[in-house]
């Protein structure tokens, strides 16, 4: 699959966040990436350095990678 | 020469082996050469067998049959494998290359790798040689370009380029020929002459995606669509892609202009984009919906095809939500996948097929099949974080248990055993009100883990969270309710108990259903009893049935176990052979955090012998204990044998040597040296000390009734002097004469003939100092055969002198070769069980012939010791 191979997703997916931001940044990205349509939770882990979300509708994985990338935080695969 | 070639492909779905299957397609008629388990390996993993019995679904049977068939196919010419586009192999190809990259020693197979700079990817290799290829000069250059612009003179007329634009192109591209082609081929001639401002900068891929784009932008509508199915196809199938084209409304005269804009070529291996960045520029271009399109239309083509893999990945991208249809082709692919060994690739399809489930419950059971088949290829960092996304759905208490089980495996595995066991418990406690069955499995494994010395405040005690098992309860039932008792125990030091309760377990018969955790823990239980003669058999018989199935770390388990109590018993050159094998095998295979454990059992039979090679030893445990400190479930186990062999170094005194036997805190590493112990601290003038250790393992002997327990007390009572030293020695040996213990045994002999001599009893002391010098003699034990044989000359006997060692300077791998090779195996056995191919043995053992200047396998069977 190509990286931008269209991935919708409902459920849960956690996001292993690369040189994992501090808790000043968490509380942004958890306001800007629950705000998705379809996201109905968003928690950043800051000691695990992972991001939650669950989507009670379908969400664009592609969507919430792009809102993290604009918010300066890059994921691992 | 023959060359084989394979590449990365962007688009590709994650279809296990698929990079591999095509690099080795061309060679696959070799595969009856090699051993058959191996071929059936191969086959399954291709998908052209289904995954049987046996180590089918053992991916390093694929590694190893991969190395195997270049080595045969390299026998009758060089093989040159070329893998193109690195970054983009699937990760099973990639696994499985890497492997054979990592052990071509000696074999007329080379294989090149290219890997994009700025592509991240699953390709990490960083201890392959690199060649980072440089660019083109000026000159170079200029002619490249002229090349291509005669090339294209039929349709573009030839300008002349201006020296300061092949400068900064030169400079823009780092002189990339492609970069350089694609960039002179989109300027218009006046930009080319430097007479129009060249576009603004942008990194190289950007600038050739955008140059290809333009290209494709001036194409008509169909062959747009023909171009962007070819983009986001995967298996290069003209008749797929002019289907699935078909069904976008593209009529297959649209293929001409797709040909002809030089984007798109049909060839003999069907069809084949210019170039990877074609792929990318059109893909990234179209709209989400319009991929959607393509995805669908070619999951249409691929309908009732064979493809059937390709068809769910086609499918999962083509919908915008979630689908009951797409999830169950998802499920078939992950599970054919799984039978495969395509672990990966299963746990990516379970993954996505959870994505797209609405049901909350049945999505954390997709998650736990995906996490479960992330564990079982080793990808430790994902497992985790599945297993935790489904805990967030998951209502069910026996879904979580089973999902907490795998988080805690993670956790003692990788990091803290502490933390492991606290989330064992937190399973067991989670389906105790369900399912008490369950449950008590999952106590018994807790309480397993606290017995090797894992502990956590905010766990309960493993022996509460479920009842006992009713009388008349299943075996499996009956022996985990015995084993939780017994572990449950050994925490308490309650060592009757303990007794009672291992013996019960182990003698109750199991139906051959029983679940293989059960075996491994009835196994693992004789260490606590220092059971030797069960624990070998039953190590020895889960390694039968590990070597059967190719289950890795199941052996790499059952050898490295089955090392501790051959360390007891004096089976030291088995021990240093199976502690070899062990870590050879981790260093094989990358299971570096593994490799501590062998080292440790390596450093203390070196330091049991006292053999001059123990302060290497010690020190390669040294190094890896520093590079990777202990942890898990061996941690402490290898702390205890750490110091073990850092205390029997012969140069140390005795107060250090006390000060590393004082750090040996797990019950099991304490009985292993309970004699080095007492003698120690009596001789750094510690009686103190020495007589609460007596104690603590005559309490251990009371409560077992163990033979070597109370022949080490009845030592030990010598040694501190409680009581009459001969009369003690005596006792000693009756209960030795019980136990398999023979360096133990051996021991209480010279100790008992140093007694007598000293007691000018020179013709008693004779006997028992003959019998402990041909026991050191047989067990290659130098430093204990000398002392044996200065106490005989002193009690007047003209000793004989020692078997003549001849130390070789074999490396680890030729000394693991040569022994396995003295042990009857074919080069091809031995290239299995090391997992190097035949010909790696054969190079090495020609290395071991020269060292010790001998022509055959006849003289190296003949040699009276293993060469070291």
């Amino acid at each position: 699959m190509m990286h931008n191979t269209p991935r919708t997703f409902v459920g849960t997916v956690v996001f292993r966040l690369a040189d994992p931001p501090s808790a000043e940044v968490g509380e942004p990205i958890e306001r800007h990436v629950g705000a998705l349509p379809g996201v109905s939770s968003c928690d950043f882990d800051e000691a695990a350095g992972l991001l939650v979300v669950t989507a009670d509708a379908p969400v664009e994985r592609a969507d919430v990678l792009a809102l993290l990338d604009h918010l300066g935080c890059r994921t691992t695969r | 020469m023959t060359v084989l070639r394979t590449r990365g492909v962007e688009s590709e779905a994650p279809l296990p082996f698929a990079a591999l299957h095509r690099l080795l397609r061309p060679v696959l008629d070799r595969l009856d050469d090699i051993a058959a388990p191996q071929a059936e390996a191969l086959r399954a993993a291709f998908g052209e067998e289904a995954g049987g019995a046996g180590g089918a679904g053992d991916r390093h049977l694929v590694y190893l049959a991969t190395l195997n068939l270049l080595s045969e196919v390299g026998s009758d010419h060089p093989v040159l494998g070329i893998v193109d586009d690195a970054h983009w192999l699937d990760d099973a190809s990639a696994a499985a290359l890497l492997f054979v990259a990592r052990r071509l020693e000696g074999e007329p197979v080379a294989l090149i790798f290219a890997i994009r700079e700025d592509e991240r990817g699953a390709f990490d290799a960083p201890d392959l040689t690199t060649l980072t290829l440089g660019g083109v000069n000026a000159a170079t250059a200029a002619e490249l370009i002229a090349d291509q612009a005669a090339d294209l003179a039929a349709n573009q007329a030839a300008a002349p380029i201006a020296a300061s634009v092949l400068a900064e192109l030169v400079d823009v591209t780092d002189g990339n020929p492609l970069g350089l082609l694609e960039l002179s081929g989109a300027l218009t001639p006046a930009q080319l002459a430097g007479e129009q401002r060249l576009p603004a900068r942008l990194p190289l891929t950007e600038r050739v995606e955008r140059a290809f784009l333009d290209r494709y932008r001036k194409l008509d509508s169909s062959a747009q669509t023909v171009l962007l199915v070819a983009a986001a196809d995967d298996s290069g199938d003209p008749a797929t892609v002019a289907r699935a084209a078909a069904a976008l409304g593209a009529p297959e005269q649209a293929f001409d202009g797709a040909e002809e804009s030089g984007l798109l070529g049909v060839s003999e291996e069907g069809i084949v984009l210019r170039h990877p960045l074609v792929r990318s520029a059109i893909y990234g271009a179209a709209t989400s919906s319009r991929r959607r399109q393509a995805h669908r239309a070619l999951a249409d083509a691929l309908s009732g095809t064979v493809h059937e893999d390709r068809r769910a990945w086609h499918l999962a991208a083509s919908v915008d939500g979630p689908d009951p249809d797409v999830v169950t082709a998802l499920d078939e692919t992950a599970e054919r996948a799984s039978r495969r060994g395509g672990h990966e690739a299963a746990a990516a399809a379970w993954t996505r097929a959870a994505e797209l489930t609405l049901d909350s419950h049945a999505r954390a059971q997709r998650l736990l099949a995906a996490a479960a088949a992330n564990l079982a290829a080793g990808r430790h960092l994902d497992t985790e974080l599945l297993a935790r996304a489904a805990l967030v759905d998951a209502d069910d208490p026996l879904l979580r248990a089973d999902l907490l089980q795998l988080q805690g495996q993670v956790e003692w595995n990788t990091r803290s055993l502490d933390d492991g066991y606290r989330i064992v418990c937190q399973a067991a406690t989670t389906a105790a009100p369900h399912d008490p069955a369950r449950a008590r499995i999952l106590a018994m494994l807790a309480a397993a883990l606290a017995s090797f010395g894992a502990r956590s405040a905010d766990a309960p005690d493993p022996a509460t969270i479920v009842e006992a098992p009713a009388p008349d309860a299943a075996p499996d039932q009956v022996v985990a309710g015995h084993l939780l008792d017994g572990f449950t125990a050994v925490i308490r030091d309650d060592w009757a108990a303990a007794a009672t309760a291992l013996r019960r377990a182990w003698d109750t018969p199991l139906p051959p259903s029983t679940p293989p955790l059960l075996h491994a823990n009835l196994a693992i239980a004789t260490m606590h009893l220092g059971d030797d003669e069960r624990a070998i058999r039953l190590h020895d018989r889960q390694l039968q049935h590990a070597r059967d199935a190719g289950a890795i770390n199941m052996i790499e388990h059952a050898l490295t176990r089955g090392v501790v109590f051959r360390i007891a018993t004096g089976a030291w050159s088995e021990a240093a052979s199976a502690a070899q094998e062990a870590l050879l095998m981790d260093r094989n295979l990358g299971l570096h955090e593994l490799a501590a454990f062998p080292l440790a059992e390596l450093a203390v039979i070196a330091a049991l012998r006292g053999d001059p090679s123990a302060p290497q030893h010690l020190h390669d445990l040294d190094a890896e204990l520093e590079q990777r400190p202990a942890h898990g479930a061996t941690l402490g186990l290898v702390r205890g044998l750490h110091h073990w062999a850092a205390a029997r170094q012969l140069d140390v005194t005795p107060a250090t040597a006390l000060h590393h036997l004082q750090q040996i805190d797990l019950p099991v590493a304490r009985w292993l040296t309970a004699l080095d112990r007492i003698e120690t601290a009596v001789r750094a003038d510690r009686p103190d000390l020495a007589r609460t250790w007596l104690d603590e393992l005559t309490s251990f002997a009371e409560g077992t009734d163990m033979a070597w327990a109370w022949a080490t007390v009845h030592h030990a009572r010598a040694v501190v002097g409680d009581g009459d030293a001969e009369e003690n020695f005596t006792k000693a040996l009756e209960w030795h004469a019980q136990s398999p213990r023979l360096p133990a045994r051996a021991r209480t002999q010279l100790a008992l003939g140093e007694h007598l001599r000293r007691h000018r009893r020179r013709t008693d002391a004779r006997v028992p100092l003959r019998e402990a010098l041909d026991t050191f003699e047989s067990l290659g034990a130098g430093f204990w055969a000398d002392r044996a044989r200065q106490e005989l000359r002193a009690s007047g006997e003209t000793a004989r002198r020692g078997a003549n060692l001849v130390a070789s300077d074999l490396t680890p791998q030729e000394s693991q070769i040569a022994a396995l090779v003295r042990g009857g195996l074919s080069n091809k056995d031995v290239a299995a069980r090391l997992y190097i191919s035949p010909r790696t043995v054969d190079f090495h053992l020609r290395n071991v012939y020269t060292k010790l200047g001998i022509t055959s396998r006849t003289e190296l069977a003949a040699l009276a010791h293993d060469p070291t």
